[in-house]
């Protein structure tokens, strides 16, 4: 007689029982390789190190991009699978910048490594993802450098440009036109530059590094003010001509320097009173690598900190306004330099 | 799969009318904020569909104490009298549960794409729905291992308390693995701070996935393979757990 086959209630299962091992082995194992292998996708990126990337900016003379991330943070991890594994991204960020992935380790190890608190701080992070691009002058600046308001300039540049004047030809009402250029201002200046913050898509990228590049080409502003040759100085540091000559000594970037030209070169009533009266001189000293012929002539009128303004009036010592001048400021020291003389 | 178990499970969760009271209001919850936010204060909502907190809680209402009752009322017992074994009736109940749990889940995302096409239908993507939703499905048949287990070891609804009492450890873990060196007195405690810190948030980070098994399914080239063991591993671990438990247990013949 054959015996039906018996199953127990109490049968244990035993190919799910290793399957779950099995799974479990391999998910311990891949999560450990993770953890020490956290890059991942992004391998069209050459990534470089924080040290790497200054001595390689300061060659080639490009800026490095920061990318600020954290293992624990899922939209960084996206983001960079996502977009920085695409190619047209990768290629431009590998030809035109020094790019860094920094990765915030405080929640792992307690603290990051002094380069990364540095660096954080210099890039003003607060979340992330962050990124941010520094050129390569200003990789000793502090944070109101790197997010100089100087660039407001490139940025109404920009926003001038942007498509919305045809409307006005076309005969939309104005109202509208005006509430959309505001919002296309409004969303510039989301994706301002030198900073981008929060998950990113392709496109964001593409537009970031698009705005970053135009940022860069743009040299810094020389305002309204009609710049002529630095005329020759005597022994004394007086000059030849009858008429008084205005030296501003500006660097090529940074934010002292910067609300400089937005102050004093951009607007119309100092602009106009320096061409009116004066034999206006721009030198631009660059913050990182300063000409000598800068150098000599900071020493000759012995100025301590840049911005500055030198007035020099024939037969008379040079009047000298160290350090950042308001317009008003400005208005006055520039009368009164200029009354001395009447 | 043991249909009869399944239908049992559903007839069980929708006979009692205070698990579907706080399942309506748990549904309707996020539809309504939506809603709220978009028809009367005229403001986009920050997430145009509910995540994944909610689904779980859906998980969690519909699943709670679906082994457990059972264990409660004596009448496992008897389901176990038929010609069954222990394994088919954990895994019938870990179907019936992400079943049920998925239709509600997938009918709630229903209902907020309606209310979206309704108010703004320019930001519906297709493949947005589409990812939500087999991340809610996803969600709803990794938590409802989870709760298959708990619901094994306790009796009545009391896993509920255990899951509960399980996330706060873990977030609890994530916290305290948080603590940042420089914020404790120098010596011992630094030193403290810095062995323990790693480690509790490690198992904070585990329980966590743990207690909430997602497969994040926005980019689908690059899912990495742990996370997707992991997924897998919980559910047939939980569900293996599950069976082992009961097969070692001594069952009442009577209300516990």
């Amino acid at each position: 007689m054959a015996q039906s086959e018996f199953v127990s209630t109490k049968h244990d299962p035993k190919m799910l029982y290793v399957t779950a091992l099995i799974l479990t082995v391999l998910a311990v194992v891949g999560n450990l390789l993770d953890e020490n292998h956290p890059e991942g996708a992004p391998k069209l990126i050459k990534w470089r190190t924080i040290s790497q990337a200054r001595v390689e900016s300061l060659q080639k003379h490009k800026p490095v991009l920061y990318v600020f991330s954290a293992n624990w943070c899922g939209p960084c991890k996206r983001m960079e699978s996502i977009a920085f594994g695409r190619r047209d991204i990768a290629n431009t960020i590998n030809k035109n910048y020094i790019p860094v992935l920094v990765i915030d380790e405080s929640q792992e190890r307690g603290k990051n490594t002094p380069a990364v608190q540095k660096t954080q701080k210099q890039c003003n992070v607060n979340s992330f993802p962050t990124l941010c691009v520094v050129p390569w002058n200003l990789l000793d600046a502090d944070v109101e450098d790197v997010f100089s308001t100087g660039n407001e300039i490139e940025r109404n540049l920009i926003a001038r440009n942007l498509p919305y004047a045809e409307a006005f030809e076309s005969g939309e009402d104005k109202d509208d036109v005006s509430e959309r250029a505001t919002m296309d201002v409004l969303d510039y200046y989301r994706n301002r530059v030198p900073a981008h913050v929060g998950y990113s898509t392709p496109d964001d990228i593409s537009e970031y590094l698009f705005q970053c590049n135009i940022w860069h080409r743009l040299p810094p502003s020389k305002g309204k003010i009609h710049w002529g040759p630095m005329p020759t100085l005597d022994a004394s540091g007086k000059p030849a001509t009858q008429s008084p000559v205005l030296i501003a000594f500006v660097e090529d970037c940074g934010v002292l320097s910067d609300k400089m030209r937005l102050s004093l070169f951009e607007n119309d009533e100092t602009s106009s009173l320096i061409n009116r009266d004066c034999k206006p001189v721009l030198v631009e000293v660059s913050k990182q690598e300063p000409s000598q012929e800068a150098i000599a002539l900071k020493k000759r009128f012995a100025i301590s900190a840049l911005p500055a303004i030198v007035v020099l009036l024939p037969n008379e010592k040079p009047i000298v306004q160290d350090g950042f001048t308001s317009k008003k400021h400005a208005l006055q020291f520039l009368n009164r330099a200029l009354q001395s003389r009447k | 799969m043991i249909w009869a178990i399944c239908k049992n499970t559903w007839n069980q969760c929708l006979a009692s009318r205070v698990r579907l009271g706080i399942l309506c209001l748990v549904w309707i919850a996020p539809i309504l904020q939506n809603t709220i936010s978009l028809c009367v204060q005229h403001v986009f909502p920050e997430a145009l569909y509910s995540q994944s907190n909610s689904v779980a809680l859906l998980v969690l209402i519909v699943g709670s104490g679906c082994i457990g009752s059972q264990l409660n009322d004596g009448t496992l017992s008897l389901t176990l009298s038929r010609p069954l074994t222990v394994a088919q009736y954990v895994m019938s109940k870990w179907f019936a549960v992400f079943v049920a749990s998925s239709v509600a889940a997938l009918s709630q995302l229903a209902a907020e794409v309606l209310v979206s096409l309704t108010r703004t239908p320019a930001l519906i993507n297709p493949a947005d729905v589409l990812t939500n939703g087999a991340e809610r499905v996803i969600l709803c048949v990794g938590l409802s291992a989870v709760l298959i287990l708990l619901s094994s070891l306790v009796s009545g609804v009391k896993d509920l308390a255990f899951f509960l009492v399980l996330s706060m450890v873990a977030s609890l873990c994530v916290g305290i693995g948080q603590l940042k060196v420089d914020d404790v007195p120098a010596g011992w405690p630094q030193l403290a701070v810095s062995v323990l810190c790693p480690v509790c948030y490690h198992i904070g980070q585990a329980g966590n996935f743990i207690l909430g098994p997602m497969v994040d399914l926005s980019s689908l080239a690059n899912i990495p393979w742990s996370v997707v063991a992991s997924y897998f591993a919980v559910i047939a671990t939980f569900l293996s757990l599950a069976i082992f438990s009961l097969n070692r247990r001594e069952l009442p013949y009577g209300a516990e």
